[in-house]
């Protein structure tokens, strides 16, 4: 049951991390114009006002939101005092997504961390030993969150994950906390994706930091990315497992297609315009996937795949011509930690694939890189 | 008195009579079989003169006025009526089945006054069930279930009683019960009932008044003697010889 | 002793039952307080703000609405059962629920399938659109079979109209989701599961109010409800006008069940259950003292399940639902087996 749970949980996040966005919107930078402080993400614009800054959210649910973030050392200037107020750096935070406290852990920040949603499904040692501990507390899961935990837990500030139908403001209401909407998986550029970051960065008063982190992930990125822009011989890929016989794959239009484009590989549904999943059928998907020479795969069970595994759960897979050359690039979500953190190293995912596409073009620091989370499965 | 009357009335359903046009009056203390093969109506002309389906055309007349014309709540407490079918519910008593003839009398909430109570007594002593009154009705017997429902009938305390097939599904002894119990309700309580009928032989014995009909044919109200003088029952139950008792 | 004192002194200890258990429900909870912590909140001035806010703010209208939710549904059951004479008709038997799945489904996940995220936008999809969503859906559906019932006289009938229109709406919802994105499902999924903290200290009263009209509506057809046991002929020889009399019962239920619903999301088994362990409970058929009966052990059972699934070691993870079922299924079956 955990299981099937596990998998099902993980489905949903892969799902989410090839998605959605701000549809039919233009390109980058449409979102800030003031200072060139945000410039991939498009729903969240961080604007430095008087003794501290404001951090405006769009996440297509109402209208946008306004947060103004004051160091907790400076007097609130008058004009702010009836604004949502966030002081920084905030003492005790809960965070509904791994996407949100991975960045605190990273800027070894942590402890101001008390709640957490779902820890079960990390393998993250230091996280799953403070809940152990009782420094951090579990308060549910996403579809079924601990209301009275929270409230016990009083902490100043949510984070949590928007999603269309689900109104999380009684949880703000009944702990006194500040509900903050972090709805990076709207992001479809992996650069923009990664550039949320900067939000925690902020929220932890270490905007330098992430700010920096940020820049060397762009610089890294843009660099790999403009090597593979000119191969001629792009290998074609496609991605995911069938889920009880059915098909979902990314869209032509969302983040992992992208990655997928700038390592210079050639997407089999590149076409597609949706920064979605989409839903196809099996014949369809033989049809188009069957002379792919890549295949990724998320694996989210315990265990390691195998091909023999893989053979046996279902007779179709030996039919494409990726499963029968052994070129599965296969991700352990487990062992890597996959859903928590490579959203912040879209450098190190990107180079993951060009490690596969043309691994002659992984030079200078690249130079010796072997894969951080996707491997070609060998057995 | 004159309890029912018809005049010129088609029944059937549809706008398509079954039957040529009746015209039939009942005095009070009457009991009346209702006899004819299957399918010739009879429960077409129960329902129609129960007033749950409504006449093609003509008149019926309850107690002097249209049947039409009476509220359901009047004509609940005129028409008493024991069907073949059988409540089946696991928890309903004898008593609560004869209290539910007091509806028509009881107030909003269905409050059983002393009166009430006073009725529902005297009906289960009547049909000889006082002692079942505490039993759930699903565990009795078909026999004592039939009286059960003509204790509901007589709370119901009305002057016509219709009875469908009050015979069927019954053993013997019970029949002659029946009989004699409807026997009774006409001559000592005025009672006018009308009851259909397959068991020929029993009812011709029991009762005086028939009513026969069958497909196409005129509608027959008469004396048992002279129906058994005459070729009536051989020529609508399509028989090789008449009946002899 | 006779029937009637039993009866009284078994009323008597459900609501004695009731009264502690929801005050269990105040006092326990995946959270942990000193009752010294609790007492305060009752019977001091100075009490701890926070164990406060989980007492009366959370706990309190999470157990007024399970009271409710579960008087209604178990209601709407017994209304169901008693018109149909059919022991397993529930509140879900006329495809009320579905509709109100349909309706949520429409709006959260049409609403991504058309023009992306165009009405989500509009910021109205917050719980109480959802709620709003899933009321109108189930009166579409009350509304269909109240329509078909003033034409059918046989209810054996109605069942397969509701049965089909409930297959109708659950493959539309089926449809939707198929071509849903997963994010889209999220608040699909979490409204499916059921659960009674949705309400709320904001919306209690409303919610509370329109159960109580459905409720006291309800006691005003135990006359006719009893007749009807007797089968529609005689009933309608007995002066009650049946046809007018099933549609009040099918309005009255299929309210009962929408309020709910849109709230709470589908809750099961209640409807079903209730009704027979008031039964068994009572032995008696007679609506007027069924009606409070099966309102009263429904609000019992339903605190039970709430408590339950808010025990500690469940960390109030566990979906009612699930509770619903495994609570209830087992005591039906041990009252009717030690009653038989």
């Amino acid at each position: 049951m955990k299981k099937i749970i596990l998998i099902l949980f993980s489905i949903v996040y892969m799902m989410s991390s090839c998605n959605v966005a701000s549809k039919g919107k233009s390109d980058k930078h449409d979102i800030n114009d003031t200072l060139n402080l945000v410039t991939y993400a498009k729903n969240f614009k961080i604007l430095p006002i008087e003794r501290g800054y404001r951090l405006t959210i769009k996440d297509g649910f109402g209208s946008d939101k306004e947060y103004y973030l004051f160091n907790d050392t400076v007097s609130i200037p008058n004009q702010f005092t009836d604004k949502q107020i966030i002081k920084t750096p905030v003492s005790s935070a809960v965070a509904f997504s791994s996407t949100q406290w991975s960045v605190f852990q990273k800027l070894g920040e942590i402890n101001r961390v008390k709640g957490l949603l779902e820890s079960n499904y990390s393998n993250n040692e230091e996280i799953l030993r403070l809940v152990a501990e009782g420094k951090i507390t579990d308060v549910g899961m996403s579809t079924n969150v601990n209301t009275e935990k929270l409230i016990y837990l009083q902490p100043d500030l949510i984070l949590y994950t928007p999603y269309p139908g689900i109104d999380f403001s009684h949880l703000g209401e009944l702990s006194g906390a500040t509900m903050l909407s972090f709805p990076d998986y709207l992001e479809s550029h992996p650069l923009g994706r990664a550039e949320w970051m900067k939000v925690v960065g902020l929220l932890c008063g270490k905007e330098d930091v992430t700010n920096k982190w940020f820049n060397d992930v762009v610089r890294r990125y843009e660099t790999l990315s403009e090597k593979c822009s000119s191969v001629e011989d792009k290998p074609t890929i496609f991605s995911d497992l069938p889920f009880e016989n059915q098909w979902y794959v990314p869209g032509g239009n969302s983040y992992i297609a992208r990655i997928f484009a700038d390592a210079g590989g050639d997407y089999i549904w590149k076409d597609n315009e949706s920064t979605g999943s989409l839903h196809i059928d099996a014949e369809s998907v033989l049809l188009k996937a069957q002379q792919a020479d890549f295949w990724r795969v998320i694996n989210s069970y315990d265990t390691p795949f195998t091909y023999e595994r893989l053979k046996n759960e279902n007779e179709l897979y030996p039919l494409f011509k990726a499963f029968e050359k052994k070129q599965l690039l296969v991700c352990d979500v487990r062992e890597c930690g996959y859903f928590e953190k490579s959203q912040y190293e879209p450098d190190v995912l990107l180079a993951d694939f060009i490690y596969h596409f043309h691994p002659e073009l992984l030079t200078d620091e690249w130079e010796n890189y072997t894969p951080t989370y996707f491997k070609q499965l060998v057995k | 008195m004159e309890v029912l009357k018809t005049k010129d009335l088609h029944i059937g359903y549809k706008d398509k009579a079954i039957l040529p046009p009746i015209n039939v009056s009942l005095n009070e203390g009457s009991l009346i079989a209702l006899i004819g093969p299957n399918g010739s109506g009879k429960s077409t002309l129960f329902k129609t003169l129960t007033a749950h389906i409504k006449p093609i055309s003509g008149s019926i007349e309850l107690m002097g006025k249209e049947l039409s014309d009476y509220s359901s709540k009047e004509k609940a407490m005129l028409i008493g009526l024991v069907l073949t079918e059988r409540p089946d519910d696991m928890f309903l008593k004898v008593y609560d089945v004869v209290a539910s003839g007091r509806c028509p009398y009881t107030n909003f909430f269905g409050k059983i006054e002393k009166e009430d109570e006073k009725i529902i007594q005297e009906s289960l002593e009547i049909v000889r069930i006082n002692h079942l009154k505490d039993r759930y009705f699903n565990t009795l017997s078909d026999g004592e279930k039939q009286k059960v429902m003509i204790a509901k009938t007589l709370a119901q305390n009305t002057p016509i009683i219709f009875m469908d097939e009050p015979t069927a599904f019954i053993d013997y002894p019970s029949k002659i019960e029946l009989f004699s119990l409807m026997k009774m309700l006409t001559k000592e309580r005025n009672k006018t009932i009308i009851f259909s009928s397959h068991d020929l032989e029993l009812l011709l014995r029991y009762t005086d008044d028939i009513w026969v009909i069958s497909k196409g044919k005129e509608f027959v109200s008469a004396k048992k003697d002279d129906l058994l003088g005459s070729d009536i029952l051989k020529e609508y139950f399509n028989l090789k010889e008449n009946i002899k008792i | 002793m006779s029937r009637n004192k039993i009866n009284i002194i078994i009323l008597i200890s459900i609501i004695f039952l009731g009264i502690i258990l929801f005050i269990l429900n105040l006092f326990i909870g995946s959270v942990t307080i000193p009752f010294s912590d609790l007492f305060n909140v009752f019977f001091s001035e100075e009490s701890n703000p926070t164990v406060r806010t989980i007492v009366m703010d959370y706990r309190l209208p999470q157990a007024v609405t399970a009271m409710f939710a579960g008087a209604a549904l178990s209601i709407s059951g017994l209304l169901m059962q008693t018109l149909f004479r059919n022991p397993l008709a529930d509140p879900s038997m006329l495809g009320i629920s579905s509709g109100a799945g349909l309706g949520v489904a429409i709006t959260i996940l049409l609403t991504g399938i058309l023009g992306g995220s165009a009405l989500s936008t509009m910021g109205i999809w917050s719980n109480l659109g959802v709620s709003l969503a899933a009321f109108v859906g189930a009166t579409f559906v009350l509304m269909l079979i109240l329509g078909f019932s003033s034409r059918l006289r046989n209810m054996t009938t109605l069942i397969i109209i509701g049965l089909m229109i409930s297959y109708l709406a659950g493959s539309l919802t089926d449809i939707m989701k198929f071509f849903s994105m997963k994010e889209d499902i999220h608040a699909f999924v979490i409204w499916g599961m059921g659960s009674f903290s949705a309400v709320g200290t904001s919306k209690l009263m409303f919610f509370s109010i329109s159960v109580i009209i459905g409720l006291f509506a309800s006691l005003f057809l135990s006359k006719n409800l009893n007749v009807i046991l007797l089968g529609d002929l005689y009933a309608e020889n007995l002066g009650i006008n049946v046809k007018r009399n099933n549609l009040f019962i099918i309005l009255i239920s299929g309210y009962l069940t929408a309020i709910v619903t849109a709230y709470c999301g589908p809750i099961a088994f209640l409807g079903l259950a209730i009704p027979h362990l008031a039964r068994f409970t009572f032995k008696t058929s007679d609506h007027r003292i069924l009606t409070p009966a099966v309102m009263l052990i429904g609000m019992t059972v339903s605190l039970l399940c709430n408590l339950v699934a808010r025990m500690p070691g469940f960390e109030g993870n566990l979906p009612i639902n699930a509770v619903t079922a495994f609570i209830g299924a087992p005591v039906v079956i041990w009252v009717i087996l030690r009653k038989r």
